[in-house]
């Protein structure tokens, strides 16, 4: 199961640029250049890279209103994705999505969900649609520690598991919904010993190691795509930022927001890479500077683009009225 | 041409769309017929009987038995939908809406939009729903005006077998999200209906009568009723015309108002509390753009502003009567 | 001193009840047999009742406005002094509901079937012994555009109403669509029903099966009627009203084109629009009316026809000089021993719009 050089490369591609992303977010947002709200990915590259790094664009994932990383972790184009977030023409939803709900049916994104548990139900049926044309794609749900207490989910892993669908449930454990700890709201030691009441196999991993995500998410692949059933991941994840940006976190302490930026699961990729001298640094570093470079070309030009016409407010509401 | 009931209109509709395309499955509490007992699998068909033989002949995967889980029916169909296939989806009683609406209004009827115009949801929930049943206030009501106010929804109400077989297969061949009420007072109602399939357009009114002193525009279980008023008020030499709009959304705005027009009379009856109704709709849909063509105030006949009750006689008073209707139609002439 | 009733009439197989527009004559007034005495909606056409028996009228007892199933009594004739108690007698003995035609014999009452032959499915109703008469109907109509052809002469005839393939209730597979596919179907279907030596009478394209069966199948054929004929000389073809069916999305589509067809728009009843619009939502009616379209508008089949005129049989041809849609054809370019007669009470549809006419001329026929 070793990772070639190329697979490297591609994989820290994806995560440095949902980092550049959503600093460049932070960054727009305090300009004022964003309407609305931003709940960056920040301190969870890792679990979304690793999720989606054996995934094609024939496989569905469904996400949360965190959802920037999924995005991009399952190939959405950023340069869409910046002039959606800052509501222009041309934005992958053309303007009228919004950060929380990025969608792109040709990548395989079946949308940031700002409802909490929102997305659990939509893929079991986007993986019953595989189970019934005998693909052997696979469907996943995104969620944080929040929706894991939501009733759709639950009822979602217990249709999956009785409709024997090829799914993968992907609980974020950051630690926090919203404001609340999951230490507090959620009444389970873990969210995997959850999974095992509805009789389906579980791992828990440290959502801040790639290889620790990627090596679980071939397990449950595996197990999904040969007839049974779905299966469930925690990754145990840290939020550097609070709910929202700008959120002061007056709720979480001096010391666990330092020990969160210590996790950084960027530098952990590049400590391990270079250990094992599987990749040189300036290889990263040459990684890292095109991807800021495209960042910035990207943001510069939405900020640019126009707004959606007007014409567009009352379209697409149907296929046909 | 064979007469055959509402329900069996459904069902036939159901299997002839079926053998025609292999995306479409059915999906819901039952719908197969009681998957996992030890008797017969597919001997029952649904609460009301209308999936009825339909397991038999197309198999577990696409007749699928689900938990009593309505937010994960809907979702998980709204999620096959957007992937390609074309479910329909059973909600048992539309009673059952507050447990999956956000399935229905925040995801599947918001894809299209949200998404910039990508998705493709062709999705059916058919659920049932209505008052007379003695089902008491949790199994009865008619919830057609929440579901109608929902952009990137459609609702049908079907009032005849004939109606409900067109305009389901209608709804199983459209590209978007589709609520198809049934009124369950109306399964044993039986009609003349083609075995051939055909669809009935949305936003298409059906002219059930043409009179020139009065139009009288009634949705679902309620159009039966209309058309009963409508036989008494001739017997006085009172003609009305009787409209049933078939699909509350879209709405046939132009039958109404050409007929309103013409008859300059307009009593809308509406098997639901009086406020935010579809009576409420259509009145102000006529006062808005034929009010000069109004000899007299709307007639709104409705149920009053509480849930249903369940003694028979409460019941009976709280659903709008044929005597009512033809009271609220005299009240303008 | 006797007392008849006067009641609803049924007019074609799905009639169960009619609505009374209005009445012509007033109590008291002395009536004649065949007198109008009202008007009558149906699900199918508005139409006027004609008095089948002389009296005077004793009471209305059904007014303008009230539906009234077929077979209630809504009138009541006198023949001498009758005591108003015993009119009144009459009137409560009478049933309410429905009553079944006491004067049709078994026989003549309306069959629909469904007969496999020739490899297609067709629907048709029969009625009626003697003589086979074979009724076709025109485009995007049924074996209903008869109805009162049917009642008329199913006395008379065996009556043979089918509905063409693509049409009403039959299969929706036209084949290619062409005049001499649709008449081997009718031809299949008839000696299926070993039925030969027809009079075979046709409306509109119906006529031109009619001619092209004649010609293709000549033992089926004795006679023919041809009303308001398509492709005879000097006819033309309104593509409006064909491109309008075929097109049709909603009843108020329908509407418009069936409204070309008649010369008093009021023949058109919102129930006739329904029919038409409910035949025409059929999967693959539209596709099926289509092909039928393009093949009389680019195909050679009337051509074809022209050509053999002069080997059919004698034909009787009823044209109206208000036919909008198929106009009237050249005398002078049909055969010797045709005959052609003018109606002029009516549009492209005389046989609905001036029944007993056309019927009288029918009749001769058989």
């Amino acid at each position: 199961m070793q990772l070639s050089r190329d697979d490297l490369k591609r994989a820290y591609t994806a995560m440095f640029t949902i980092r550049a992303f959503e600093e460049r977010v932070e960054k727009e947002f305090a300009d004022g250049t964003i309407p609305g709200f931003a709940h960056v990915y920040l301190g969870q590259e890792a679990s979304g890279v690793g999720v989606c790094f054996d995934l094609t664009d024939d496989d569905w994932i469904g996400s949360t209103h965190r959802g920037h990383g999924h995005c991009i972790a399952k190939g959405c184009e950023i340069e869409g994705m910046f002039l959606e977030i800052m509501g222009r023409e041309g934005g992958i939803c053309g303007g009228k999505g919004g950060s929380m709900h990025i969608a792109d049916m040709d990548k395989g994104m079946l949308g940031a969900n700002a409802i909490v548990g929102g997305s659990p139900p939509l893929a079991v049926g986007a993986a019953l649609t595989q189970k019934l044309r005998g693909t052997d794609r696979v469907a996943v749900a995104f969620s944080g520690d929040g929706a894991s207490n939501q009733g759709t989910t639950l009822e979602a892993m217990n249709m999956a598991v009785i409709l024997k669908v090829p799914m993968i449930f992907v609980f974020e454990n950051n630690g926090y919904g919203e404001f609340t700890a999951s230490d507090y709201s959620v009444g389970a030691a873990s969210l995997a010993d959850r999974a095992a009441a509805f009789g389906m196999p579980a791992q828990t991993v440290d959502g801040a190691d790639f290889f620790a995500v990627h090596a679980a998410m071939r397990d449950a692949l595996e197990h999904a795509r040969s007839g049974r059933g779905p299966y469930t991941l925690e990754t145990r994840c840290s939020r550097f930022l609070g709910h929202f940006v700008g959120d002061p976190q007056k709720y979480r302490g001096p010391e666990e927001l330092a020990e969160a930026r210590a996790n950084d699961p960027i530098s952990r990729f590049r400590d391990r890479v270079g250990e094992a001298a599987l990749l040189d640094m300036a290889e990263l570093d040459e990684i890292e500077s095109a991807v800021r470079a495209r960042v910035d070309a990207a943001a510069a030009a939405a900020r640019e683009a126009p707004m959606p016409s007007l014409a567009t407010l009352e379209t697409d509401v149907y296929v046909k009225y | 041409m064979a007469r055959i009931s509402y329900r069996k209109a459904i069902n036939q509709a159901l299997e002839q769309e079926m053998a025609r395309d292999p995306n479409v499955i059915l999906m819901g509490i039952d719908v197969g017929g009681g998957s996992g007992g030890s008797g017969d699998v597919g001997s029952v068909g649904g609460v009301m009987g209308v999936t009825k033989g339909l397991y038999p002949r197309f198999g577990p995967d696409r007749v699928i038995d689900t938990p009593i889980s309505e937010s994960a029916i809907i979702g998980a169909a709204a999620g096959a939908a957007v992937t390609g296939m074309r479910p329909v989806a059973e909600l048992m009683f539309v009673d059952f809406l507050g447990v999956c609406l956000d399935q229905i209004y925040n995801q599947a009827a918001k894809f299209r939009y949200m998404f910039g115009g990508k998705a493709r949801t062709p999705l059916v929930i058919r659920t049932m729903g209505g008052a007379g049943m003695r089902a008491g206030a949790q199994h009865s009501q008619m919830l057609h005006p929440i579901l109608t106010m929902i952009p990137g929804l459609k609702v049908v109400m079907p009032s005849s077998p004939y109606d409900a077989k067109g305009l389901l297969i209608r709804a199983i061949r459209d590209d978007d999200p589709v609520v198809f009420l049934e009124s369950k007072a109306l399964y044993d109602m039986k009609g003349e209906v083609p075995e051939e399939a055909y669809e009935i357009p949305f936003g298409e009114a059906n002219w059930l009568r043409e009179g020139p002193d009065a139009t009288i525009v009634a949705f679902g279980a309620m159009v039966p009723r209309a058309m009963q008023a409508a036989d008494a008020l001739a017997k006085d030499g009172v003609r009305v015309t009787v409209l049933d709009p078939r699909t509350t959304s879209p709405l046939d705005e132009d039958a109404i108002l050409e007929s309103v027009e013409d008859t300059g009379r307009l009593i809308v009856v509406d098997e639901s509390p009086p406020r935010c109704s579809l009576a409420a709709d259509v009145a102000a849909l006529a006062a808005s753009r034929a009010f000069g063509a109004l000899k007299a105030p709307v007639g709104m006949v409705t149920c009053p502003h509480t849930p249903v009750p369940f003694a028979p006689n409460l019941e009976d008073a709280y659903m709008p009567s044929v005597e009512r209707i033809v009271a609220a139609v005299q009240a303008t002439l | 001193m006797t007392i008849k009733a006067i009641r609803m009439p049924k007019w074609g197989l799905a009639m169960e009840e009619g609505t009374i527009i209005e009445w012509i004559v007033q109590e008291g007034d002395d009536i004649a047999e065949g007198d109008e005495l009202m008007d009558i909606e149906t699900t199918k056409i508005t139409n006027v009742l004609e008095a089948t028996n002389s009296g005077r009228l004793a009471r209305i007892v059904a007014g303008a406005g009230e539906v009234m199933p077929v077979g209630a009594l809504i009138g009541v004739l006198t023949e001498g002094e009758v005591p108003e108690a015993e009119i009144d007698a009459f009137i409560a003995a009478s049933p309410a509901t429905v009553v079944e035609e006491d004067e049709a014999g078994e026989g003549d009452a309306l069959a629909v079937e469904t007969i496999e032959a020739g490899g297609r499915r067709l629907n048709v109703a029969t009625a009626g012994s003697g003589r086979p008469l074979v009724l076709i109907h025109g485009f995007s109509g049924d074996f209903n555009n008869w109805l009162f052809t049917i009642e008329d002469l199913k006395g008379s005839a065996r009556i043979v109403a089918p509905d063409l393939p693509g049409h009403g209730a039959s299969e929706k597979d036209v084949g290619d669509g062409s005049l001499g596919e649709m008449s081997d179907a009718l031809a299949a279907m008839l000696r299926h029903m070993d039925i030969a030596d027809a009079v075979v009478v046709g409306h509109s394209l119906g006529a031109a099966v009619a001619m092209c069966m004649a010609l293709d199948h000549p033992a089926l054929v004795a006679r023919l009627g041809l009303v308001c004929p398509a492709g005879l000389p000097g006819g033309t073809l309104n593509d409006d009203f064909l491109r309008a069916i075929v097109e049709a999305e909603k009843t108020r589509d329908v509407k418009k084109a069936l409204l070309l067809l008649v010369r008093d728009p009021d023949t058109v009843s919102r129930d006739m629009v329904d029919g038409v619009t409910r035949a025409i939502r059929l999967d693959g009616a539209q596709a099926a009316l289509g092909r039928i379209r393009a093949r009389m508008l680019e195909g050679d089949d009337f051509a074809d026809l022209q050509a053999r005129l002069k080997d059919l049989p004698p034909a009787v041809v009823i044209a109206s000089p208000h036919d909008a849609i198929v106009g009237t054809p050249d005398a002078g370019a049909l055969p010797a021993g045709w005959t052609l007669h003018h109606i002029d009470a009516a549009g492209h549809l005389p046989h609905l719009e001036a029944a007993a006419e056309v019927n009288a001329l029918l009749r001769e026929l058989l």
